[in-house]
């Protein structure tokens, strides 16, 4: 019975899904503080408490669900409009939120530490304002069960059973064993809720050893529970299995037509189940034959809720709340199927498999062209197009909306406008523009800290603001959207704007400038990108770990990105961030050495040169009136294969240097699919990754930015000697 | 064509369809007999169990990698993925392998780190898919091969002659094989 | 994990070793049904059984559903215990079951 492996498998998914929870719970929060909070919000808000309880209930991590159940009733009142939302209220259920999301890392770290219960307890205590009686918690938990049944069973009506005992009833979809569940694990798990009195196996539709698929499950399972949880509490022991099974749940003291309908609708036939039942002591043979009788009289076809009313005795009022409540779990189900969760290793392993796909699709194009079959050159034309489709619909799976980064900056905004006594709004639009997953992971930190730039140095305090004219509170724009290809994200204020004439003194008083140096204002605004610029600055609690700009122009680089600076003093600046929509796929620019291919990246290549005749020994060109140095790969790569009699110079640029890297031919634009070289290759000098082509070889990607240090490095080290750099660059191992 | 380099390879040639892999859970451990895969490098006969074999492909010249050691011959294209591609030859400290009309490359799984890597190795010829009881094989690698005993699990005796049964972690550890590549960069 | 299953020469008696799980029902069903080909009347020895989820014991109730084979088990080991008395399936399997005193 072990089940470690799904175990761990499962508290992934709790919490992935306890991050989004809490990421819902702060964007209501955050809604209700600006009045934007619907009565649906709040059942939303109360469900996320709820289910953070039930889950954690699931996993043992008691901190969280004796927390989460504190915060959870405070919820409840709220959502029964017991209790309005105070700035107060909020104030405290964001720290709340924050206290549950710190226990439940906590918690999946290895434990929650004494200090974290402290917390816990700070908070329970102002929680303790908005319940009456908090102290006596659980006795309000308690009453608050048989409301909760009286409003899940009562619709239906009807006689009350005489068992004291909880009833489960479980039939499982026949995969479930092979994906890796263990049922009769999880009723198991029951017994830390409270006594197993009977578990009756449902073997009844075993099928004969021969036809039976041992792997498929034809079991079914009653059980018979004494506990005083609540139905939401055993419910959530079957949560990670609820996708797979049909779960009933019966209260103690239930109601009749709830087994009326559980009899009915028993594919056993209602006489075997009722069996069951009375093995089970659910039921007695007199109830059970009450309920037989009742079976056909709801023949009659006509819906029990009608029925009741009509008998006035249910009051329409609960039969609409139950509706309700029926209409809520559909919308929320119908909300669950819009997106579907899939691993992304999964999704990696279709990637790759299209780019096998479009590879060879590739090739058979190529050989349908050379066939000089018209008709053959159409199809296989038409299939690749298709093909590279399939590739660019594979490839925007792992797309998501940049809203899942933009969605914790409210929050960051509102502490850190409170933090500084400045009113600073944030405005997000564009939240639903789309880049790859891996980047939105890497988007954070370097967005943190432009906000926080912005809202620290950007945006001065209301009396500097009214003394020139500005409305009193500040604004700080979030915004992203596609630009040929590209995403472009900009973060704006209105505030100060960055004064050319003090950032270039700063420069030249630091030594990044010469005081002679003409430089645009684009470029003196560059300069506070500069390492060097920031660290005499006062390191605040707001500007994060006193990273400074250099920092976040470096993070960006990394992913190929670009920052560009705008500014108006007095008006405001604005930061954009270019990126690329995926680290998986570059824009190549494809070229031949030798036998060999190799791919540079194309936003470094500016043009293409012949390499002029009678310079084989320097390493240097003209090329318009400036000397331009050359690498030439086809000794930096040790390729012996016959030489191009006329070599071609791809001029690249980087860090403002141009540089040629002198190649035999010339193959053009490609899109890249960049693959890792792994663990054996980490120390490739020059070369970033690799990638395959077309005709299914495989071609190295250069890292030029590298390769363009290395031949300045060693032109250095050589100058003395006069010898040809390439020569310094050849395979130390050759 | 691939996996056909040799007719006595029936498990692996099937429509060129790669050797299913390892399965996780197997029931290895308390058999007794374990299916390998033997192959012919220089004048030896080695075997690799075949569960850590994916596939084998007919030899085509890797992309050699610039600035890498002899024993790392660079990398192929296997079913969408880079595979580094590695000379047995020269990793036992002998010449580099010769290219023949029969080499192939064995692509192998091995784990580093908790994670799978595949790796391909050139051999002079596949030759069969046989069966070595655990009892036939000796530990004690017998005298006169031409390998670092490290490398060999332990030596059969198959129709007349000598099987050396490749260690895999050992022959081709990541972790000593990246160090080599760092050297030589 | 793993298992084992070991036959007598005669293929009256099966010894299941390791995991009856998951992972296993399905080798071990083929053992089954190898062995009932040539028997009617098998018994199969629990004692070894280190582990054993809802597939091991649907396996065993499946096992009872062979027409005109008996198949009984033996030296249920504590693993199996725990699990046939959690599913109350004793009754089920009709075998006879050492009952421990605590």
């Amino acid at each position: 019975m072990d089940t470690s492996g799904n175990f761990s498998q499962a508290l992934a998914t709790f919490a992935e899904e306890a991050r989004e929870l809490i990421a819902q719970m702060e964007e209501i929060l955050l809604r209700a503080e600006e009045g934007g909070c619907r009565d649906d919000d709040l059942h939303a808000l109360f469900r996320c408490a709820h289910t953070l309880k039930g889950s954690g209930g699931l996993f043992g991590l008691d901190e969280v669900v004796r927390f989460t159940h504190v915060v959870e009733n405070v919820l409840d009142r709220l959502r029964k409009g017991e209790i309005g939302f105070t700035s107060d209220l909020i104030t405290v259920l964001l720290e709340s939120q924050d206290q549950i999301d710190a226990i439940v890392h906590a918690s999946l770290d290895g434990g929650v530490g004494a200090e974290a219960v402290q917390r816990s307890d700070a908070l329970i205590d102002r929680l303790g304002a908005w319940v009456p009686h908090a102290h006596e918690d659980d006795d309000e938990a308690a009453a608050q069960v048989p409301a909760e049944q009286t409003e899940a069973v009562s619709a239906s009506g009807g006689g009350e059973i005489g068992s004291e005992h909880w009833h489960i009833s479980l039939r499982f979809s026949s995969d479930i064993l092979a994906d890796g569940m263990d049922p009769l694990s999880f009723i198991h798990y029951l017994s830390n809720y409270g006594e197993i009195v009977h578990v009756e196996t449902v073997a009844d539709h075993l099928p004969d050893l021969d036809a039976a698929d041992p792997e498929a499950c034809y079991l079914g399972f009653e059980v018979a529970l004494r506990s005083d949880a609540d139905k939401h509490e055993i419910e959530g022991v079957f949560d990670f299995i609820a996708e797979r099974a049909t779960i009933r749940i019966f209260p103690p003291h239930g109601k009749m037509e709830e087994f009326i309908r559980h009899i009915e609708s028993a594919p056993l036939g209602g006489q075997r189940l009722g069996e069951i039942l009375i093995a089970c002591g659910t039921l007695t043979a007199k109830e059970l034959e009450t309920a037989l009788n009742a079976q056909q009289a709801a023949e009659e076809s006509r819906r029990i809720g009608h029925i009741l009313v009509e008998n006035q005795s249910v009051h329409p009022a609960v039969v609409e709340a139950a509706a309700t409540r029926q209409r809520l779990h559909e919308e929320k189900r119908a909300g669950e199927a819009k997106s579907i969760k899939v691993p992304s290793d999964r999704l990696d392993a279709l990637i790759n498999r299209v780019g096998e796909l479009v590879i060879a699709g590739s090739g058979t194009y190529a050989q349908a062209s050379r066939a000089g079959l018209p008709e053959l050159h159409e199809s296989a034309s038409l299939l690749l197009s298709l093909v590279e489709d399939i590739r660019d619909m594979t490839l925007s799976l792992r797309m998501v909306p940049i809203g899942e980064v933009f969605s914790r900056f409210p929050r960051v905004v509102r502490d850190v406008s409170r933090e500084l006594g400045k009113d600073i709004e944030l405005v997000i639009t564009g939240a639903d523009a789309e880049l790859d997953k891996s980047m939105v992971e890497k988007l954070g930190d370097p967005l943190m800290h432009l906000i926080r730039n912005s809202m620290d140095h950007g945006i001065g305090s209301a009396e500097e603001r009214v003394a020139v004219g500005k409305p009193a509170h500040g604004t700080v724009g979030l915004n992203a959207y596609h630009e040929s290809g590209t995403i472009v994200v900009e973060v704006t204020d209105d505030g100060k704007g960055l004064d050319p004439a003090k950032i270039l003194a700063r420069a030249i008083d630091k030594g990044l400038v010469d005081a002679g140096a003409g430089l645009s204002e684009q470029e003196i605004f560059r300069l506070i990108l500069e390492p060097g610029f920031s660290t005499a600055e006062r390191i605040t609690n707001l500007s994060g770990r006193g990273v400074g700009m250099d920092v976040v122009r470096a993070n960006v680089e990394a992913m190929r990105g670009t920052l560009d600076i705008q500014s108006t003093l007095g008006r405001g600046t604005t930061m954009r961030l270019c990126l690329p929509l995926t680290l998986a796929i570059i824009d190549g620019f494809h070229v031949g050495v030798g036998a060999a291919h190799f791919i540079v990246p194309l936003d470094m290549v500016v043009e293409c040169v012949e390499l002029p005749e009678g310079i084989d020994s320097v390493d240097y060109m003209e090329l318009r009136d400036e000397a331009m140095p050359f690498v030439r790969l086809r000794e930096v790569f040790g390729e012996t294969g016959a030489p191009q009699v006329r070599p071609r110079v791809v001029v690249t640029r980087f860090g403002g240097r141009r540089v040629g890297l002198v190649v035999d031919r010339i193959h053009g634009k490609c899109q890249t699919v960049i693959k890792p070289l792994g663990p054996l290759f980490g120390n490739v000098p020059c070369v970033s990754g690799s990638t395959i082509l077309g005709s299914g070889e495989v071609a190295l990607i250069i890292d030029v930015a590298r390769l363009v240090h290395d031949v300045a490095g060693r032109e250095q080290q050589h100058s003395r000697k006069g010898g040809p750099v390439a020569a310094a660059l050849a395979p130390a191992a050759a | 064509m691939e996996a056909s380099t040799d007719s006595r390879v029936p498990a692996l040639a099937a429509a060129g369809q790669p050797a299913k892999p390892a399965p996780e859970h197997g029931r290895t451990a308390l058999q007794h007999r374990h299916l390998y895969l033997t192959f012919t490098l220089g004048n030896e006969i080695f075997a690799i169990e075949i569960l850590r074999i994916r596939e084998i492909i007919e030899y085509l010249p890797p992309t050699a990698v610039p600035m890498m050691p002899p024993s790392l011959r660079g990398v192929i294209n296997v079913r969408g993925g880079v595979v580094p591609v590695i000379d047995l030859a020269v990793r036992f400290g002998w010449t580099p392998a010769s290219v023949g009309r029969r080499t192939s490359i064995v692509i192998v799984e091995i784990q580093h780190n908790g994670e799978k890597h595949v790796v391909g190795l050139v051999v002079d010829r596949v030759n069969a898919v046989t069966e070595i009881k655990d009892s036939d094989i000796d530990t004690a690698p017998v005298f006169g091969a031409r390998i670092d005993t490290d490398f060999i699990t332990g030596m059969a005796r198959q129709e007349g002659h000598f099987v050396i049964i490749l260690n895999i972690e050992r022959t081709l550890s990541v972790a000593e094989l990246a160090a080599v590549a760092a050297a030589a960069a | 994990m793993a298992w084992d299953i070991r036959t007598d020469a005669a293929q009256k008696t099966l010894w299941i070793a390791g995991e009856l799980t998951i992972f296993s029902v399905l080798d071990i069903r083929g053992r089954l049904l190898e062995a009932l080909s040539a028997a009617d009347d098998i018994e199969v020895d629990l004692g070894e059984v280190t582990e054993i989820d809802t597939a091991g014991l649907q396996l065993m109730l499946l096992a009872k559903r062979k027409a005109g084979k008996t198949v009984r088990f033996r030296h249920h080991s504590d693993e199996v215990m725990r699990l046939v008395d959690l599913a109350n399936v004793g009754h089920l399997l009709g075998d006879p079951l050492l009952i421990k005193a605590n």
